[in-house]
């Protein structure tokens, strides 16, 4: 062999040692980064689910004022309620004569309302989507996958070369070409997993612009929401269609007292004392909801913002901070069952 | 931020309190002729609600259908990148494949 090829294969052994040892350092770098884009993927996906659910609450919450209101307009159209000063109209309410015929709900603004709230809930689908298309390129082993399929290709030629009576390529060689052929596919993963990083990233600015843009519009519809249950409420409570016995009963609970066994009282609006205590607790109810729907809402755009900057991390490098998202994902949930009017 | 109340602020806030405090002007008004314009400003309040509410929503909608069409492309791509993933390990196997059937037929022929 003279000096040229001598010199040739160096090289060559020199480059497929570079190759083996790049391979094999990215494979390393490669499993702490998918295990990074996994535990991302996992709260995107989390987050998408309270925000479909807070979307459906808001979409449900919505469908029900208009129920209720069906049902509270003609409730109290058809009667005239005593003088004012009282709290309990039992048995003091006068009966319209002739009642108005009631007029229809405007059909079409609600429509148009419906049809908006359920592209918002299909907004936060699309983003469970993305999610999940992110969490299976995350958590698929491409990298074991190509290291046991350059495995077999090993031993596929060990079995060829045997047939031809030659001498097996020795095991660590297919092990460790296995290991840096799967580095090279981990490595392939995560820069497939960045790219699609910054692409998530602004689809997720283009939500929240959404949000921010609907938000004094989703928020008023969440009050109506508060408001029509409180109204309704109110108007069968002071008729006396409704008991206080379960609210009495939650009190007492809380306190480790109880109504007492041979207590025959109703406890409905009749009794005028307990009326006004029911009408100041559903009105303070009222009011804390509506100013906390706002505060709500926002929580789910701060969600967002966690996710952007989680993605903003991933693509440099740097550790996530996912107990943010966490934190903003556990506010979401009683925002989200708030409304709904669902057990 | 701007807190100018917006024309649906208005309009909330009218709708919110002829609905609220219903039972309490229909106490307070003076004959049927009353409680007949009580109802027709009921049923004015809420349309109109109802009215710039959908209105409100129309202004977000260019803004959620972008909102949606880029969720969509971001995961038509992952799932492009998953199928390159997958297609990549499919020919290490079938090559894997084609050797060991290569060595078999070089058996069978010596």
């Amino acid at each position: 062999m003279d000096t040229r090829s001598r010199s040739g294969a160096a090289t060559r052994n020199l480059s497929g040692v570079l190759i083996v040892a790049v391979g094999l350092l990215a494979g390393g770098c490669a499993s702490t980064k998918l295990g990074a884009a996994g535990d991302l993927g996992d709260a995107g996906s989390r987050s998408s689910a309270k925000l479909i659910a807070a979307a459906a609450g808001v979409e449900d919450g919505f469908a029900r004022a208009i129920d209720q209101d069906a049902l509270l307009q003609p409730l109290q159209d058809s009667t005239v309620p005593p003088p004012p000063g009282v709290c309990s109209f039992v048995g003091r309410l006068t009966p319209v004569a002739t009642p108005l015929p009631a007029a229809g709900p405007p059909s079409a603004a609600i429509a148009r309302i419906e049809q908006a709230l359920a592209a918002r809930r299909m907004l936060a689908v699309a983003l469970g989507k993305t999610y999940a298309g992110w969490t299976a390129l995350a958590r698929y082993d491409a990298s074991g996958q190509v290291s046991a399929g350059v495995g077999g290709v090993f031993d596929a030629a060990n079995a060829l070369r045997r047939t031809e009576g030659l001498g097996p390529i020795p095991s660590a060689v297919g092990s460790i070409a296995g290991a840096a052929a799967g580095g090279l596919a981990g490595h392939a993963q995560v820069a497939k997993l960045k790219a699609a990083s910054v692409q998530i990233r602004t689809a997720l600015a283009g939500y929240r612009e959404a949000l921010v843009k609907g938000q004094g519009a989703t928020v008023s519809a969440m009050r109506n929401t508060i408001g029509e249950q409180y109204a309704l409420t109110i108007a069968l409570w002071q008729r006396g269609y409704l008991s206080a016995r379960p609210l009495v009963d939650s009190v007492g609970e809380t306190s480790g007292l109880g109504v007492p066994i041979d207590d025959k009282a109703t406890m409905t609006a009749a009794d005028e004392g307990l009326c006004s205590a029911v009408r100041a607790y559903l009105e303070t109810r009222r009011n804390s909801q509506e100013a906390r729907v706002a505060r709500d809402y926002q929580t789910q755009i701060d969600t967002v913002d966690a996710l952007i900057a989680a993605h903003k991390d991933f693509e440099k490098d740097a550790p996530l901070d996912l107990d943010m998202v966490a934190a903003l994902v556990d506010q979401l949930n009683t925002f989200a069952t708030g409304l709904s009017g669902k057990k | 931020m701007d807190d100018t109340p917006t024309a649906l602020d208005v309009i909330e806030q009218a709708w919110f309190s002829i609905r609220n405090n219903y039972d309490r002007l229909r106490q307070a008004a003076p004959d049927t002729g009353a409680l007949a314009k009580l109802k027709t400003d009921r049923d004015t309040a809420k349309a109109a609600y109802l009215d710039t509410l959908g209105k409100a929503f129309d202004e977000s909608a260019a803004s959620v259908k972008k909102g949606k069409a880029d969720l969509k492309a971001a995961a038509d791509t992952l799932d492009a990148d998953l199928q390159d993933l997958q297609n990549i390990v499919a020919i290490l196997k079938l090559v894997s494949s084609v050797v060991t059937l290569i060595g078999k037929i070089a058996a069978l022929a010596g």
